[in-house]
């Protein structure tokens, strides 16, 4: 008896000491809210850099919900990972409450010793500008979606519609296509097939104002009462709510009990969706698991040709304030953000645009839907939540209560979008307050 | 005998446990004490750091002027003649064109700076700069002629001179990066390990870090912060000075030796005392209980007085020398740096100023002229609402404590030449190591008191030593229990309320006490009475699910043997509902596919949109509600049907009641202290609701689900404003305290004690 | 004539609606364990499809490979495990000093205890959880197990357990020489296996369960518990209520075992508490 409790406890004793051989290494943590391809793409991308670099151990750890809720208290309590990927929208948030540290100084070493992502000349400049504040760096881009119109070619093809064009089109043009693409094909008195997916999500009706002349935010970014419910945005949405109550488009409610508007769009029951970039993963996806789908995308529709607008959402890989290693930290960000993983994850894998200027070029020659998507950047302008802390999640919150009162509240565009303004206003007081 | 051995151990246990409550709190203090001297020392480097800055600013906007006219360098040669070593005008390859006059070594235009300058975009640049050992500051500019000008100042002794007369610190530079770096020919090297390891640690952190020296075989700390060139991009240096280790230890030492002398001298009378109260107790026949207890507090009192004193008193008073000390050197610094800005430019640049000094410093400032507010990184609103505490003059500035945005800071004020110039320190990590210090102290004082019944229990009861064991015993046992309940149901309970009156987020260092501020904004948070009324229209499933539970236990017990059957299928939601049943709830709430909506359509009922409107997604969770409920509420009423003795049936049959009256008169009285239980842990859990708002709603749609509980849920982890969620959780204490009341008062006191 | 015919007709009906009503409390398990094997189309479909054509255990394998299930798995198991040791020596130490034990003071604290069963705990939550971040314990199995330890209707329950016990088998162990912890731990514990048994049943099936809290104190992937998992992967994959329903079976099917296992526990503990079983 003895002699096993022994042995067990040496048993024990050589585990321990097992597990402390990793001494020596720095160890570093990189979080981000990626599914299930992107999550095993990074991880490729990281197995490389610690083959290149082996004095450093790095964990992955994808968050699926609540991202940045743990991350501000990880940070807020002293354990923050030593990477995190942030969203454009968050930016002017963790700026103002000092979460992130100022990567230039590491960058330039970096840079000098030849790392690689380090060289800031190789990204889209828009896209670097999204994470500068004044003389301060604090993320590199990791990629960009671009939003706009996919649209199902056989739906089209079957009903003899022309494709949107790809230099861009007006409202009226967009509304004439819907039209012609509902149908009541069963004889219940309803359309059950519809010209396009109802935006209400806030990311794509900013861009879809923003096209149709209007802005949401007054420009040093302290109101939104007459910007926002404007008379010409209300105008603008009126057109899109009218187009819904003409049948073009399912009703959320609808959308909702039938699977989501991407199911319906994969079925060929939608014609249109205006949503970003990314979604040509999931249609990707679709075609892989067997589906029938030829897609092809086209700029937002727009009031009037120099209205052209839309807008490229961003994230990158930023350095929190109190990370322990920021040498490291800034190295292993650049290298998420770097050729190689731009390869991988962009060209690859395709899972948005790239943000270094070659590799998204690459992926235009290889794509066609890229190739309209990169199209778009050269009138995109950047998300409008990287400017105020005011965006995430107060105006987005607010619109989204905004459009339930006008969906299932009762309210008209007019009355909801007033009282979205007034209500966003009053966060911005309290908080400057 | 055995008395006395109880006796001594008491004794004994007394004076250790106060003994070391006060060495405990000692090494506690002493850390928070370092720490906090520490970050002081850092705010002296960062000081140093912004006049360096405010220096290199001050000469680029000489240099400015060429940036349009390049012909005025004459002028701008004139305006700075008397403190330039060297000076030159070169080409773009570094070739001399023309010197002014002065001697100036060729080896300037080889220099990493004046090839940054070949790059530049047309902006003068301004570094420090090590040339034959001592420091100077160089300048520099490409002009419009692609020539540049260069000129190295002797101007860096101000900061020198600064660092001595105002900091009263020793600044030495290093130039260089932190694997290779040279100091200034006045000042003695260090050991190269130490300074590379402490570059290496600020460089990496990029804050000031210090590390410990000894200085002719004294301690002292060394503390250092880089310096970047002018873009902000490279190293080229570090400033350092030197703390000596007696530069706080007056207040170290005094705090020290008090809190030595309250430990031995309120254990010592702790120990007298309580033999005193033994011998007391021994001779006198009767002491009257309250007097026992008065006693054995006084034993204690000494050392509850001083730890009190200690944590909310002394501790802060030092922590606050401190702090005003080193607020006004740092006020001193920038206000000198503010007067000669006035000196050479308007108002102008006053917003680069504070915007570089709020960077550097992370401290806030109001420029004022003639009481209006000229720049100033607060809002007009925080300025409006600042609170000035107390103030007192010194010199010719005002300082004291005022809170912004009731966060408490140290101000400094000084009027220059008809501008007001306000600086303000936030002390939030002061405050918060007093406040760690209080929590400290109020659990000690607690246990303290928690000794003064044990002592006097013991000394009553010295006699019976079977009733001091069994005592011991009993709580032995009990230990576990009680330790858990303190630690996770009462300490956490007092520890909402103290959280109430707070503004607490995990995100922000700052917890300033707001007072009632969290209850006044909830009166008139809309949401919140929303979520109330969301809670109580939810909460009233529980009647009628208790109605159905009783017309089910009084079918289901006539049946006998299928009831057991039955009662296993009801009870079954009980047991195992959670997010995984509430999953299966999105679908049969589905309007167009889901079972309810298709059932309700074999009666002619029209599809429902439950989960998607206003008007039903309450009552959808309403039917989830009771279906995990009746099951439970089945089964108590079943075992208090089973309960009733069939005597009382038998009688009233022989008297001839009918079924109804039999129903009324006996069945119900005899289920109400089960009624009771039920009615009031129902209740009470139905405000406690949770899971299926957050699956299956979250809150929506336009708030119709939006629950008491999820809404604290939401302020707290979502909005991550835990004061305010804590003020949210007691106002829903009380109510459902008083809820409990009202009931027990209700259904009357006997039913309650016919449990326990 | 027509009397009993009634009678018998109303027993009928009333004993019909009885068993539709139990089998409709099934109905969401059914239904789980049922589209857990169906495709998505499938669901989709008036009248509602209540059983699969084909078994399509892909929705499981999905499921699988989506998250670290089997550590999910694992860490719930260890936590309810361990919780439910914990709980047991706490409340059947405490129970035995409440019951058994006579010191001074005895009373009040069983008073406290009681009170502190009834006051809601939702004011305890959030400091509770700023208590766990002070110490470090955020996302760790401490923050799971150590707050989940009291139980103070178990500890009610043990005591009222403990009073029934004669009085007698104690005075025999004390005139042999045992302590107070013999007597504990030989004595009165091995009579107490039924409610601890019933303690440890409810223990288990609301530890397994348990949500809000894991919720709040993990961070990980690694210390997640299965009705997380079950909730994080609801969040995701919103419209595809096959794996979603695989998940729920998932959690559910272990829960419903030991409830139809324990079912003799269970009755019992429900009769303890409403206390006419004296």
């Amino acid at each position: 008896m003895r002699r096993v409790r022994h042995s067990k406890a040496f048993l024990v004793i050589a585990i321990i000491l097992l597990s402390s051989l990793s001494i020596g290494v720095t160890k570093l943590r990189v979080t981000t809210w990626a599914g299930a391809e992107e999550a095993a793409l990074d991880e490729e991308i990281i197995a490389e850099f610690m083959r290149l670099n082996p004095e450093y151990e790095v964990t992955y750890e994808p968050v699926p919900g609540d991202y940045y809720q743990k991350i501000l208290t990880d940070i807020g309590a002293g354990t923050p990972p030593d990477v995190i990927l942030l969203d454009a929208e968050m930016i002017p948030a963790f700026v103002e409450g000092n979460y992130l540290t100022d990567i230039n100084p590491f960058i330039s070493r970096l840079n000098r010793d030849g790392a690689s992502g380090t060289n800031l000349a190789e990204y889209f400049p828009v896209l670097v500008d999204i994470f500068r504040s004044g003389r301060s760096l604090y993320a590199l881009p990791k990629d960009t979606s671009p939003i706009g119109i996919f649209y199902n070619k056989k739906v089209f093809d079957e009903l003899g519609v022309p494709y949107p064009p790809q230099e861009g089109w007006t409202l009226e043009e967009f509304a004439e296509t819907a039209r012609c693409l509902s149908k009541d094909t069963d004889g219940d008195g309803k359309n059950d097939v519809w010209g396009f997916a109802f935006p209400s999500w806030v990311g794509v009706v900013v861009p879809l104002l923003w096209a149709g002349g209007g802005e949401v935010f007054s420009p040093d970014f302290t109101q939104t009462s007459g910007y926002l419910n404007s008379d010409l945005n209300v105008k603008n949405y009126e057109f899109f709510m009218d187009l819904l109550s003409k049948g073009y488009a399912p009703s959320p409610q609808e959308a909702s009990s039938l699977g989501g508007t991407s199911a319906l769009f994969y079925t060929g029951k939608v014609g249109m969706t205006i949503t970003g970039r990314w979604f040509n993963v999931s249609i990707k996806g679709q075609i892989a698991k067997g589906a029938d789908l030829d897609v092809g995308a086209a700029p937002i529709p727009y009031a009037a040709p120099e209205n052209k607008a839309t807008v490229t959402y961003a994230s990158g890989w930023a350095v929190p304030a109190n990370a322990a290693d920021k040498s490291g930290a800034t190295m292993l960000a650049a290298f998420l953000s770097s050729e190689y993983a731009q390869k991988k994850r962009c060209l690859e894998g395709g899972l948005a645009i790239s943000a270094i200027k070659e590799i998204a070029e690459l992926q235009a020659e290889q794509d066609e839907l890229d190739a309209a998507f990169i199209k778009m950047l050269d009138f995109a302008r950047v998300p409008v939540g990287s400017q105020t802390k005011y965006y995430r999640p107060q105006f987005e919150d607010t619109w989204a209560e905004a459009f339930d009162r006008m969906n299932v509240g009762g309210e008209t565009v007019r009355q909801a979008m007033d009282w979205a303004a007034e209500t966003i206003d009053k966060y911005i007081e309290e908080g400057e307050n | 005998m055995r008395r006395y051995k109880t006796l001594v151990g008491l004794v004994v246990l007394a004076g250790l446990l106060i003994l070391s409550a006060f060495a405990i709190l000692n090494i506690y203090a002493k850390s928070s004490f370092e720490e906090f001297t520490a970050e002081s020392e850092a705010a002296l480097l960062k000081s140093l750091k912004l006049n360096y800055q405010n220096l290199t600013a001050e000469i680029d906007t000489k240099l400015n002027i060429l940036v349009d006219n390049p012909g005025s360098v004459n002028e701008v040669i004139q305006s700075l003649s008397d403190e330039i070593e060297y000076v030159g005008l070169f080409d773009y390859s570094g070739n001399l064109l023309r010197d002014f006059g002065y001697s100036s070594p060729a080896s300037l235009s080889s220099s990493l700076f004046f090839e940054n300058l070949t790059f530049s975009s047309g902006y003068p640049k301004t570094e420090m700069t090590l040339i034959d050992g001592r420091a100077y500051i160089q300048t520099g500019i490409l002009m419009l002629d692609d020539t540049i000008l260069l000129v190295v100042l002797d101007k860096f002794d101000g900061i020198t001179d600064k660092a001595n007369s105002i900091y009263e610190r020793m600044l030495n530079v290093y130039f260089g990066n932190e694997d290779d770096f040279a100091s200034l020919n006045a000042y003695p090297m260090l050991d190269y390990e130490t300074l590379n390891s402490l570059f290496t640690k600020t460089m990496n952190s990029q804050k000031p870090e210090a590390e410990e020296i000894s200085v002719e075989d004294e301690k002292a700390t060394l503390n250092a912060i880089a310096v970047y060139d002018s873009d902000n991009w490279e190293v080229i240096g570090f400033f350092t000075t030197i703390t000596e280790s007696s530069e706080w230890s007056e207040e170290s030492r005094s705090m020290l030796i008090f809190l030595w002398i309250s430990a031995f001298s309120s254990s010592v009378f702790a120990m007298l005392f309580l033999y005193l109260l033994f011998r007391r107790s021994q001779s006198s026949i009767k002491m009257k209980r309250s007097v026992r207890f008065l006693l054995g507090f006084i034993a204690y009192l000494p050392a509850i007085i001083l730890f009190g004193v200690f944590a909310f008193s002394l501790f802060g008073d030092s922590l606050s020398k401190v702090s005003s000390a080193v607020a006004l050197k740092n006020a001193k610094g920038w206000f000198s740096d503010a007067s000669s800005l006035l000196g050479y430019e308007s108002e102008r640049s006053l917003k680069e100023f504070v915007d570089r000094s709020k960077r550097v410093l992370s401290a806030s400032f109001i420029i004022k002229k003639d009481d209006n507010i000229v720049v100033s990184n607060l809002s007009e609103k925080r300025i409006a609402n600042l609170e000035i505490m107390n103030s007192f003059n010194q010199n010719d500035m005002e300082s004291g404590k005022a809170k912004v945005n009731d966060v408490v800071h140290t101000y400094v004020k000084k009027n220059i030449d008809g501008f007001e110039f306000t600086i303000l320190f936030e002390e939030t990590s002061r405050e918060n190591s007093i406040l760690s210090i209080q929590f400290f102290s109020i659990g000690a004082i607690l246990v303290l008191l928690v000794m003064v019944v044990v002592s006097t229990f013991i000394i009553s009861n010295i006699e019976s030593q079977t009733l001091i064991n069994r005592t011991l015993i009993g709580y032995g046992f009990l230990l576990p229990a009680l330790v858990h309940l303190v630690w996770w149901a009462v300490g956490p309970m007092g520890f909402a309320l103290f959280l109430a009156f707070r503004r607490w987020s995990i995100v922000d260092a700052a917890k300033p006490f707001v007072g009632f501020g969290n209850f006044i904004e909830l009166f008139s948070d809309l949401k919140f009475w929303n979520a109330m009324k969301n809670t109580a229209v939810y909460s009233i499933y529980v009647p009628i699910g208790m109605f159905i539970s009783l017309l089910l236990a009084i079918a289901v017990n006539k049946l006998g043997k299928l009831s057991i059957v039955l009662r296993v299928l009801y009870y079954l939601p009980v047991v195992t509902a959670g997010v995984a049943t509430t999953i299966v709830w999105r679908w049969i709430f589905n309007r167009d596919f889901g079972v309810l909506n298709f059932i309700l359509g074999l009666v002619g009922i029209k599809s429902i949109a439950w989960l998607e409107s206003p008007q039903f997604a309450l009552i959808s969770m309403m039917i989830i509600g009771i279906w995990s409920a009746i099951g439970s509420q089945l089964l108590i009423f079943l075992a208090g049907l089973q309960g009733i003795p069939k005597d009382f049936y038998d009688a009233a049959a022989v008297d001839g009641a009918s079924k109804p009256r039999i129903f009324w008169k006996i069945t119900l009285p005899l289920l109400k202290p089960t009624s009771l239980f039920v009615l009031v842990t129902s209740v009470i859990g139905s405000f406690q609701v949770f899971t299926p708002i957050y699956v299956l709603t979250q809150g929506g749609p336009l708030r119709s689900t939006d629950v008491v509980f999820y809404h604290i849920w939401q302020s707290a982890w979502v909005d991550m404003r835990m004061g305010y969620a804590a003020a949210q959780s007691w106002i829903l204490f009380l109510l459902l305290a008083a809820l409990t009341l009202v009931e027990f008062k209700l259904f009357g006191k006997e039913s309650w004690q016919a449990y326990f | 004539m027509n009397n009993r015919f009634f009678s018998i007709f109303v027993k009928v009906v009333i004993m019909a609606l009885l068993i539709l009503l139990g089998l409709s409390t099934l109905l969401p398990y059914i239904l789980m364990i049922s589209f857990s094997f169906m495709a998505e189309f499938e669901m989709y479909r008036l009248p509602p499809k209540l059983i699969p054509d084909v078994l399509r255990w892909e929705n499981y394998v999905e499921m699988w490979q989506s998250q670290p299930w089997g550590r999910y798995i694992f860490n719930t198991l260890f936590i309810t495990v361990a919780v439910l040791i914990g709980q047991i020596i706490l409340i059947a130490m405490g129970g035995y000093a409440l019951s058994r034990l006579h010191f001074p003071g005895r009373d009040f604290m069983f008073k406290l205890f009681i009170t502190f069963m009834l006051l809601p705990g939702v004011v305890t939550l959030i400091p509770g959880f700023i208590i766990l971040h002070s110490m470090n314990w955020v996302d760790t199995y401490w923050a799971m197990i150590i707050p989940a330890l009291g139980n103070i209707w178990g500890m009610f329950l043990m005591r009222q357990y403990m009073l029934s016990l004669p009085s007698s088998i104690e005075d025999a162990a004390r005139i042999d020489g045992a302590s107070s912890w013999q007597i504990f731990w030989k004595v009165i514990m091995p009579l107490c296996k039924p409610v601890v048994a019933t303690v440890g049943t409810f223990t288990f099936l609301a530890q397994w369960r348990s949500f809000f809290w894991p919720l709040i104190v993990t961070r990980s992937k690694e210390m997640r518990v299965i009705e997380v998992g079950v909730a994080m992967f609801s969040s995701q994959y919103v419209t595809n209520y096959p794996a979603q329903m695989a998940t729920a079976a998932l959690s559910s099917i272990p829960m419903i075992l030991i409830y139809i296992f324990a079912q003799k526990w269970i009755v019992q503990g429900i009769r303890l508490t409403s206390g006419y079983d004296k």
